[in-house]
């Protein structure tokens, strides 16, 4: 009897060290979400928006730490090499695809744990708002019958190429003549400016532009036409079976325990579950969405295929 | 019109605007003084506080660091040939050559005078003619952007005067340090030896941070210093005689303008409008020679030159809703964190917010001349602080500065590194200028030499066609042929 007590309080102990390792009192110390581009940028404003209310529900602090470099590669890096015990976390988006689809990194989402995604912010192409293309077909059609004459400005193997590269394959081949242009800004100052006649831009990057004569929107690159741009039609309604949506996912290193990982998650879920969170989001136009589990494995999955195929469409695949 | 300039003038001095864009001004400075440490780490550090402050309060702070630290970095560029920041790189030169001469507050009272006079001139268009103006620089195309920045490039020839060989030696390094990292075009890594970190390449804050602050701490540890230092005599405040100031007021102007058009070009960034302008300046000199061993219109060119783009970068920023520079960005994301929408239609939907920025960069200027010119005596004390005191804080913050960047201890490593180099150049009489300026122009030519052949595809004859590039062009093979012209003719 005495020996039995005797292995039912080893057992006891050794269960509450194994609960202590699970996380059964995770988080006790201050949390790291690595974003892997610079301060001040729209994802580093994301993360800051977030940070007050995962504090409050994980009760410890959550330090976001800026690591940018190598179109998020280093970032990304850096928490895949980190220690799996749910204090280090990645918080990026289709980049991580992208990196993976043109060969620039050896691991893609598969080699994270992942934890959940927030937010679903699509790609649009855009026009300048005198522009004579109105829609994809005019678009396109103009760019079949002078191949390589109409300048699509670029970020050459970012996301924005790799959509309209996407796009023109599905939509008859037409061809574009890429220009290195870079992210949002420097999109909308080549559009205006003349130097570039296409681009694209998200829906939030495009905001400063909604309702204004700038720009024109001519196809939102999703499944569904967006609430912010009602107007604006999908590439699907115009014939070209394209979804190209920027969504943020976060990220443990493999090999976190499925708590901790789920700990967290739950904070992300209820917060992007409360009003004021949705409210600051959508004042930015980025849709409040979330998923977790089997559903954001099969949408990250979904979406690096999708860009695997845009970056066979734009010639730039992995050797 | 009236009530808008007045609004402009007087928005930002309600008295909490007021206070924060003090605070604001004075930290910037303080920051914008300290090697390694930048106006942007600073403005990207606070950025999270003022989630909760009032929007014009929040601008009124941002807006107010700008304009320090892009003045503040001129400080320790005279004072310890160091740059603060790195816009105040050429200030060092004729700043510090100055100040070793023996007259620290002769080169302060300019450079602090002509961090205002450009702040002043580039409101005065921020104020006046932004929306024509910003419509106007998006039309510079790809070539147009080329030609400035290698003619910028020709600075390399003015810096290293004396050993011109030296110095494209140097300078060809720098471009081709510059090199390493990720191809603009196409991402695709290089001389990167298979090391991820170096992915990002060398930040031009740890290479100049390495090179001017590490190296005269290397210098100073193996005892070979050479500091402007002065004697226990009684500092005379700052002052600028009136003929003084009548003979270089054409060099101001012509500075400060230099300054506004780059900072409103897209893409180019503040750090150069200092070089094209110092090159200006010595190109229109009639004493060419005496540049970078004091001559004062270096200093100016290149303090009102640096402080002359952060209102010319503002301009794009409020006519269009583009960042003209990084800290513009960043400026974007706090109206945006304050649900307001930056764009084409700011003015016409907050006019209200558009007042406080332009009322709070006049206020930051006068604020920033009032603290500097007075704050003068304190800054000459530097001169007096002992080597053993100065250099460790110096080596500390170079650490702090470069760690900070990215959060990582390979931008430190980097910076060691440069260090070294930065010691080994001062002993060899190797110049550290021309490296530093292909550092900083480098990836800027290339990538828009590369943007513009794709855009034309592949045709060079546009970079002649286009008036701003073949204007450049031209401008290059005058300063390149001129010298040679002259001594052909001198000579029978």
């Amino acid at each position: 009897m005495k020996t039995t007590a005797r292995i039912l309080g080893v057992i006891a102990l050794l269960a509450s060290f194994i609960g202590t390792a699970l996380g059964a009192d995770y988080p006790q110390k201050p949390i790291r979400v690595i974003v892997p581009l610079a301060a001040g940028g729209g994802s580093d404003i994301f993360a800051r928006m977030l940070q007050p209310g995962l504090q409050q529900d994980l009760g410890v602090p959550v330090v976001i730490v800026n690591v940018p470099g190598a179109g998020t590669a280093i970032g990304s890096r850096q928490v895949l090499t980190a220690g799996s015990d749910g204090y280090t976390v990645l918080l990026n988006h289709v980049a991580l695809h992208s990196l993976y689809a043109l060969g620039k990194t050896d691991f893609s989402y598969k080699d994270f744990a992942v934890v959940a995604g927030t937010t679903a912010v699509p790609n649009m192409i855009a026009v300048r708002a005198d522009s004579p293309y109105k829609s994809l077909a005019d678009l396109f059609g103009a760019a079949k019958e002078k191949p390589d004459s109409i300048v699509a400005g670029v970020n050459i193997g970012a996301p924005n190429h790799l959509s309209i590269a996407l796009a023109a394959a599905r939509g008859g081949g037409a061809k574009f003549r890429y220009v290195q242009t870079g992210g949002a800004t420097q999109t909308v100052t080549a559009l205006l400016g003349g130097q570039a006649a296409v681009g694209v831009l998200t829906t939030a990057d495009a905001a400063p532009f909604r309702d204004t004569n700038e720009l024109r929107f001519i196809a939102v690159l999703d499944d569904d036409r967006n609430a912010d741009y009602p107007d604006v039609p999908t590439a699907k309604e115009q014939g070209v079976d394209v979804r190209m949506v920027l969504d943020y996912y976060w990220y443990m290193p493999k090999g976190t325990p499925q708590e901790r990982i789920d700990r967290f998650a739950d904070a992300l879920e209820k917060l992007m579950n409360d009003e004021a969170t949705r409210k600051s989001l959508k004042e930015l136009l980025i849709d409040p969405t979330f998923t977790r589990g089997k559903d954001a494995e099969a949408a990250l999955a979904a979406g690096l295929s999708a860009t695997q195929d845009a970056a066979k469409a734009a010639g730039l695949g992995k050797k | 019109m009236s009530d808008y300039l007045i609004q402009a003038l007087f928005a930002g001095l309600e008295p909490m605007r007021l206070f924060f864009l003090v605070v604001g001004t004075v930290m910037g400075i303080i920051v914008g003084g300290i090697p390694g440490l930048t106006a942007l780490m600073l403005i990207t550090l606070t950025l999270p506080l003022t989630f909760y402050m009032g929007d014009a309060n929040a601008l009124s702070l941002l807006i107010g660091m700008y304009v320090g630290g892009i003045s503040g970095g001129a400080v320790t560029a005279v004072v310890l040939g160091i740059p603060g920041t790195p816009s105040s790189i050429l200030t060092t030169f004729d700043g510090h050559a100055l100040a070793k001469s023996g007259k620290v507050e002769k080169a302060l009272a300019w450079a602090v005078f002509s961090s205002f006079v450009g702040s002043i001139i580039s409101w005065l268009f921020l104020a006046t003619v932004s929306v024509p103006l910003a419509r106007l620089a998006l039309k510079f195309g790809p070539f147009d952007l080329f030609g400035l920045c290698l003619l910028a490039l020709m600075t390399i020839v003015a810096v290293s005067r004396g050993d011109f060989l030296m110095g494209l030696i140097s300078g060809f390094f720098g471009v081709l340090i510059a090199m390493v990292g990720t191809d603009p075009i196409g991402g695709d890594y290089r001389l990167t030896f298979g090391i991820l970190d170096l992915a990002t390449g060398f930040d031009v804050l740890p290479v100049l941070v390495g090179l001017f602050a590490g190296g005269s701490v290397l210098s100073w540890a193996f005892g070979q210093e050479e500091r402007a230092t002065k004697d226990a005599e009684p500092f005379s405040t700052l002052s600028i005689p009136i003929p003084e100031l009548i003979r270089h007021t054409w060099s101001l102007i012509r500075s400060s303008i230099i300054g506004v058009a780059v900072g409103i070009l897209p893409g180019i960034g503040g750090n150069i409008g200092s070089i094209i302008a110092y090159s200006a300046a010595q190109a229109q000199s009639r004493e060419p020679e005496t540049f970078g061993k004091g001559n004062l219109d270096g200093i100016i060119a290149s303090e009102a030159g640096n402080n002359a783009t952060v209102g010319g970068a503002l301009i794009p920023l409020i006519a269009l809703g583009i960042p003209g520079s990084v800290i513009d960005a960043v400026l974007i994301g706090a109206l945006t964190i304050h649900h307001i929408q930056p764009g084409p239609y700011l003015f016409r939907n907050n006019p209200e917010i558009v007042y406080v920025m332009i009322s709070a960069m006049l206020l930051a200027s006068i604020v920033m001349l009032g603290v500097m010119w007075y704050g003068s005596q304190l800054v000459i004390y530097l001169t007096r602080v002992r080597s053993s005191i100065l250099f460790p804080f110096i080596a500390v913050f170079s650490v702090l500065g470069s760690f900070a960047l990215a959060n990582r201890w390979f931008d430190v490593g980097i910076m060691a590194a440069f260090s070294v180099l930065g010691l080994i150049m001062t002993m060899g009489r190797v110049p550290v200028a021309p490296f530093v300026i292909g550092v900083v122009l480098g990836p800027i030519v290339e990538k828009y030499y590369r943007v513009g052949l794709m855009a034309t595809g592949g045709s060079h004859l546009p970079m002649l066609t286009s008036p701003v590039s073949a204007l450049c062009l031209l401008a290059i093979l005058a300063l390149l042929f001129w010298p040679i012209y002259v001594r052909h003719r001198d000579k029978p």
